[in-house]
């Protein structure tokens, strides 16, 4: 081996001697860096919770051409609501979608036990936020309320022939971080 | 002379394989002290909660409870950057079911920074998953020591980390107190009824050559790997220069 070539190869080594020692150093600054530099909290897990109302498993409180409505004549019909929320609500019953001349006619009265929470015809119950529930429904309560419909005997022949048709609905809202009962 | 020369160049590739194996012997090492440590730099702290009482029957209670699974000290960790665990009641894990508009929680964070003089604490709140809640709910960090409010707003908008900068006049420890508060706005609409948002906290230091092992360190088992691994290295040099020398001579 020639003195030229024997020098070739030693500056080989040599570079591939330092190359090593460098790449040694790196790797051990990483491995140092990668058990010190970094702190972790992890799963910090946050979830909301839900409000689900159920009235009268969809059941209408009263069909069509159940009663034949007559001056004087007074029906009492009962339904639920059930709270499926996560927690206590309060609720607030309006109707919607209104339709028949005995809207304005039939008086109306919402009850919860022997508490009313709202006297007044179908018309004024229409979208009212004044049918508010007496107290507050706890987790998977379910509570009976009654509607009392009334034909006042003074109304006389007016409403002959007239009809009433409406959607019941039920509004709820946590209790949680809401004194004011505040509902939307 | 040929036969020096490749007697030479197999004891350099003998050696320098030998180095390689333990450097990455070292890192491997690392790897598995790593791995053995799931409270030092993963800090799982699991069964704390915020929610309904079993005991209530239909009426939820909130409180906060649970069994604390306490974090190795500092010392234990060798770590210059780990959770301090004087007080089980800090370095807790969020986990909070049952969040309401208007709702807000709090949890209380010391660290143990073991650095030079000035070192730069990086916070980040990383979503691993409902990012469509990250975007409504807010999060507030506050150094406890002065009260300095370091971020607050929505998690979404929090950017890839929080700057905090910190300082001493002399290399040593600090324990670092940090409140993290996480919560609901009130205007938080139906849409985000029944989700979850899991976060992964973070502190990282800017310039981790600033970190020095903390004080009292009585194994640092990695320090002695990589010493070790270094000499080794010295020894190799300085064995190839002897070589080097008594060759020239005969």
């Amino acid at each position: 081996m020639s003195k030229a070539v024997k020098s070739k190869f030693k500056r080989k080594i040599n570079g591939a001697v330092v190359a090593i020692i460098v790449l040694s150093v790196c790797l051990a600054v990483s491995a140092f860096a990668l058990a010190y530099e970094t702190l972790i909290v992890d799963r910090n897990v946050f979830r909301t919770g839900t409000v689900k109302i159920n009235i009268n498993d969809g059941v209408p409180v009263i069909r069509e051409g159940e009663y034949l409505f007559e001056p004087g004549m007074t029906v009492i019909k009962e339904f639920f609501i059930e709270n499926q929320s996560t927690w206590d609500v309060y609720y607030r019953l309006y109707f919607a979608n209104v339709s028949g001349d005995l809207a304005d006619i039939l008086e109306l009265t919402l009850k919860e036990g022997d508490s009313v929470i709202f006297t007044g015809t179908a018309r004024e119950l229409e979208n009212s936020v004044s049918a508010v529930g007496v107290s507050p429904l706890a987790v998977m309560e379910k509570r009976t309320l009654t509607v009392v419909f009334y034909y006042p005997p003074q109304s006389g022949n007016e409403g002959m022939e007239c009809s009433l048709s409406f959607d019941l609905c039920v509004e709820a809202v946590q209790t949680k971080n809401n004194p004011d009962k505040a509902f939307s | 002379m040929d036969r020096t020369v490749n007697k030479k160049t197999k004891t350099t590739i003998v050696v320098i394989s030998v180095a390689l194996a333990l450097m990455i012997a070292a890192l491997i090492a690392v790897l598995i002290v790593r791995a053995n440590r799931p409270q030092s730099d993963v800090s799982v702290l699991p069964a704390n909660y915020i929610g309904a009482s079993a005991s209530a029957g239909n009426a939820p209670a909130l409180y906060l409870g649970g069994a604390f699974k306490a974090a190795p000290s500092a010392a234990e960790l060798e770590l210059a950057l780990a959770l301090n665990s004087s007080n089980p009641e800090e370095n807790q894990s969020f986990d909070v079911y049952n969040m309401f508009p208007g709702d807000s929680v709090t949890q209380k964070y010391r660290i143990d920074i073991s650095y030079n003089e000035k070192v730069s604490v990086l916070f980040t709140a990383e979503p691993h998953s409902g990012s469509e809640l990250a975007a409504a709910m807010n999060i507030r960090l506050v150094y406890d020591l002065t009260g300095e409010v370091l971020y607050e707003g929505l998690i979404a908008d929090m950017g890839e980390s929080v700057k905090h900068e910190l300082s001493h006049s002399a290399p040593g420890t600090d324990e670092v107190p940090y409140s993290v508060t996480v919560s609901l706005p009130t205007s938080a609409g139906n849409e985000f009824q029944g989700k979850e948002l899991v976060l992964r906290f973070t502190w990282t230091v800017e310039d981790e050559s600033q970190l020095i092992p903390p004080t009292g360190d009585s194994n640092p088992v990695l320090i002695y790997i990589i010493i070790a691994a270094c000499a080794l290295l010295l020894f190799w040099v300085l064995w190839g220069v002897i070589k080097k020398k008594r060759g020239e001579d005969e």
